[in-house]
């Protein structure tokens, strides 16, 4: 497996929860929101302020302790 | 997801089950204790998935809170039946007043439920994230659900409405009635909410909502079945209690999907 990138790392961990058509979508509209770019220009300077915009969905969807578990495996992966 | 042939087996064993144990009980005493004991015990098992559920969850946490009311509904309406049908006997206790209890036993759960299947039902917009197809779309499955549940429920709840005051076998009607009505109305949003994470550890617990709602929607249905086939009270006891217990194992069905849902992809 080549090299993922910053938006590809997190369209994975949401995919797994959320279903491949909604983790795009909210991939798309939290990067937006936050960053006023889209998922694909997402840099790794980026990506904490994404993982930010997503947490507040991930946490009413399966909680706090899931949630904070998965940001720190995907800010793991992302080697910030 | 893992154990996905666990939640498939559950409704399925339930189904078996029920319809094993029911041709045992042929009449008389023997199938009026089965069908109390079967009800009680299908009551217990979706309390039970849903408190599972609702313990993934840190306290006042919003999906935690859902699963918990509806829990808490579930386990009302059991004790309901535990301490006013045919197994538990209380003594010393005035007729009128074990009536009263009863009636707020119903209500009480018929709120719980309707608070958490509202709950359930606005995930997507507490969440933030978007329901499959256009908002032309979502707003005519909404109405549909929402005309199907006041067709089904709706006259009913009506005639009980004006013989409320002295009878309270109405109140327990109407709240029940009303209940139904809030749970049948959010099965358009659960269903889509499931569409919309299909492919997705979470899709499981809302298909399985959905269909634990469309359990009970068929339930209320089949009494109207009646008057359409003409069915003697004997068969149509047998598909009213067979939908409303696979009604309830949806329930445990969708309660241990969410806790798997969230645990199996973290263990990945």
């Amino acid at each position: 497996m080549g090299v993922q990138l910053p938006h590809e790392i997190v369209f994975r961990h949401l995919a797994r929860y959320l279903g491949p058509h909604t983790a795009k979508t909210a991939l798309k509209t939290f990067s937006e929101r936050a960053l006023q770019k889209p998922p694909e220009a997402v840099t790794r300077i980026d990506a904490p302020r994404l993982l930010q915009a997503l947490k507040p969905m991930l946490r009413t969807l399966i909680g706090a302790d899931e949630c904070d578990a998965v940001l720190q495996q995907v800010t793991r992966e992302l080697s910030l | 997801m893992k154990n996905k042939a666990t939640l498939i087996a559950i409704p399925v064993v339930v189904a078996i089950a029920f319809m094993v144990l029911q041709s045992q009980f042929a009449e008389g005493d023997g199938r009026r204790m089965f069908f109390a004991v079967e009800i009680m015990f299908v009551k217990l098992l979706a309390a039970a998935g849903c408190f599972v559920a609702a313990s993934r969850y840190r306290r006042r946490e919003y999906m935690g809170m859902a699963w918990q009311v509806i829990g808490i509904d579930y386990f009302l309406l059991f004790v309901k039946d535990l301490l006013f049908g045919r197994v538990v006997h209380l003594p010393g206790i005035d007729p009128d007043t074990a009536e009263s209890l009863r009636v707020a036993f119903v209500i009480a759960a018929n709120i719980g439920g309707s608070i958490g299947c509202i709950m359930l039902a606005r995930v997507w917009h507490v969440a933030g994230i978007a329901l499959p197809g256009s908002r032309r779309l979502q707003f005519a499955a909404m109405i549909v659900g929402v005309a199907l549940a006041v067709a089904l429920v709706g006259w009913g709840t009506w005639n009980d409405l004006h013989n409320l005051r002295n009878d309270k076998e109405a109140m327990v009607a109407v709240a029940s009635n009303l209940g139904d009505i809030v749970s049948f109305s959010a099965i358009a949003p659960i269903l889509l909410t499931a569409i919309a994470m299909r492919g997705g550890a979470l899709a499981w617990p809302w298909a399985l909502v959905t269909l634990s709602n469309i359990g009970w929607l068929l339930y209320d249905m089949s009494w109207s079945f009646e008057r359409q086939w003409a069915l003697s009270e004997h068969n149509l006891r047998i598909i009213a209690e067979f939908f409303r217990a696979q009604g309830c194992a949806m329930a445990l069905s969708a309660g241990l999907a969410q806790r798997w849902a969230i645990r199996s992809a973290i263990r990945k």
